[in-house]
């Protein structure tokens, strides 16, 4: 794994604190900020493209309504207990996990963001006592400036901070913070965690360990070498590594690789659609490079450049870059991203001699990373890794329209019921929240 | 008018940076910084938010029809703040004073009643109101 280092913590003075922190029911906790009226009711959110639910308010969750469920089979459910449907906003939930994100780093400088609601923190040189005292004032500014219920969870190693913390959210006991290092035996803890439920393990490997007698988080972290060998690659052994306080931390979460795909034109081009349709192409073939080597990015840079030889030639170069959500690798998405650019810095009028993008933000396309929500929505994730697979092959003979084509299909039409999407209460003038006095 | 001693060696400060021919401009010294709006209303970004009222329960106040609050999530409440509150599900804007332990919401329009904030009420702050934008 290249850049890996293990630490070992038995020096107690060098201890690493790892802190997770995670907004709970994020898209639905941002709505109820400025729908307080639907605090304590059940409230859904669902995913534009095919109305499966993203995101749950508690009392969704008491209906069991589950995560990454498709809409049109829970209508009856919804209807019944009059559940309140929002149509997901982005721009709303983009901009509210700024001021988090923000938050955070103004106050912890080695603060990486994972996600759009999640973000870790490296609390090394912290006392035991420190950490969990920040964290606690941490988590009362970001719910006093934002009003986005959080929680936290510290421990050594950041997989341990991932148990901390779905403890922390299942039990209010521990009013939203859970920190193992101020406690001697975490072994209770490990216990109460389902094995499945633990970061880095996936789907499949769940039932397989079940069968195996591991239940818990605590079995998993007593597991016989050999059975690790067994069961695991070096991503799961890195998991028991860390159950087991030994930090796996590796320094290029974030690498500094960036793919490039450019080409000069034979004939100038001077129409948007033919630079649309040459971008296209070179992201379809960075994204490859992508996929194979198991990489996702998050940034994507567009240029267009004139001739610069024909100097009687009216001249003009421009780039932008276009940052996702969230990393991907899947090509539609990132063409979207790269047009998008492309209709921001294009200029008619002018002789276009090369055009090029560039993918940044790149990191290791890791199962033990998807976030919360892209673990539930791993299912359609890995439909679309097949079709990207096929789309591959089609890709080199007919270009990248095709693949919007297909793209489309997979979609599922569903006419929702109260089909509501807020407003850009924090991103648009015309959409800020009203209110009569 | 310089001085100087006959025989008295005088030390002269070398230039580090050339000297443009032509009359020096009075203002090229100062900081060059243009007025920023966002400088002087917000002080907490990532704890501010921006709310269009209509009506006239606060005119007394100057907050009229179309205006544009500027609201403050991060400070606490104090007596006498203009604030935005949540009261059984609903916003709305009001002054916030506090006698003894009672809280009471008050219009600014003597047509209006104020509200006593009771154990039955449920009752948060949103944020305080810092700035009135009023567009002529």
């Amino acid at each position: 794994m290249g850049n890996s280092y293990i630490n070992n913590t038995s020096n107690i003075t060098n201890k690493k604190i790892h802190a997770v922190v995670d907004c709970n029911n994020f898209f639905v906790s941002c709505e109820l900020l400025f729908a307080p009226h639907y605090q304590g009711k059940p409230v859904v959110v669902l995913s534009n493209n095919d109305g499966c639910v993203v995101s749950r308010s508690n009392e969704a969750k008491s209906l069991g309504i589950p995560m990454g469920a498709p809409a049109f089979k829970y209508e009856s459910v919804f209807q019944r207990s009059n559940t309140k449907i929002f149509s997901a906003n982005f721009r709303l939930y983009g901009d509210i996990s700024n001021r988090v994100m923000k938050i955070i780093k103004d106050h912890f400088s080695e603060t990486h963001i994972y996600s759009i609601d999640e973000a870790f923190i490296d609390l090394s040189g912290f006392s035991p006592q420190k950490a969990l005292k920040s964290c606690r004032a941490l988590k009362r500014k970001i719910e006093k400036w934002t009003g986005i219920p959080i929680s936290i969870g510290i421990a050594s190693t950041k997989t341990l901070a991932k148990v901390a913390i779905e403890i922390a959210k299942k039990n209010p006991k521990h009013n939203g913070v859970l920190s193992f290092v101020n406690i001697e035996d975490i072994s209770l803890y490990l216990k109460r965690l389902d094995v499945k439920d633990v970061w880095g393990i996936g789907r499949a490997l769940g039932p397989k360990l079940k069968n195996f007698g591991i239940t818990n988080a605590y079995q998993l972290r007593d597991l016989d070498d050999k059975l690790i060998n067994r069961f695991f690659n070096v991503n799961g052994r890195k998991t028991v590594l860390e159950l087991n306080e030994i930090d796996c931390t590796t320094h290029s979460v974030e690498s500094h690789k960036s793919i490039i795909s450019s080409r000069s034109f034979g004939k100038p081009v001077s129409k948007i659609n033919e630079l649309k349709e040459a971008v296209s192409q070179y992201v379809s073939k960075a994204s490859r490079k992508l996929r194979k080597n198991k990489l996702i990015a998050r940034t994507v840079g567009v240029y267009i450049v004139t001739n610069y030889h024909k100097k009687n030639q009216p001249q003009y170069r421009n780039s932008t870059k276009i940052k996702l959500l969230t990393s991907t690798d899947y090509t539609p998405t990132l063409i979207k991203a790269a047009i998008k650019g492309l209709e921001e810095i294009y200029k008619p009028g002018y002789l276009y001699k090369k055009a090029g993008i560039v993918l940044l933000d790149i990191r290791k396309n890791d199962d033990a990373q998807y976030s919360y929500l892209e673990n539930k929505q791993k299912k359609r994730e890995d439909k679309k890794q097949n079709y990207m697979k096929i789309i591959d092959k089609i890709n080199n003979k007919w270009g990248s329209y095709t693949m919007k084509t297909l793209s489309e299909g997979i979609k599922k039409s569903w006419k929702m019921r109260s089909q509501q999407k807020s407003k850009a209460y924090t991103t648009s003038w015309d959409e800020i929240l009203k209110i009569k006095i | 008018m310089l001085q100087t001693k006959k025989n008295k060696k005088i030390k002269i400060p070398l230039f580090t940076s050339t000297i443009k021919a032509g009359f020096p401009s009075p203002a090229s010294d100062l900081v060059e910084q243009e007025l920023d709006l966002n400088e002087l209303l917000i002080r907490h970004p990532e704890a501010t938010f921006f709310v269009k009222v209509s009506g006239d329960s606060m005119k007394d106040a100057n907050i009229f029809t179309g205006d544009i609050l500027v609201v403050d999530r991060s400070k606490e409440v104090q007596n006498n703040n203009i604030v935005v509150a949540i009261i059984d599900g609903e916003f709305t804007v009001k002054r916030y004073r506090k006698i003894g332990s009672n809280i009471f919401l008050i219009p600014e329009n003597k047509k209006y009643n104020s509200v006593k904030i009771t154990n039955n009420n449920d009752f948060q702050i949103w944020g305080i109101v810092t700035s009135i934008i009023h567009q002529t």
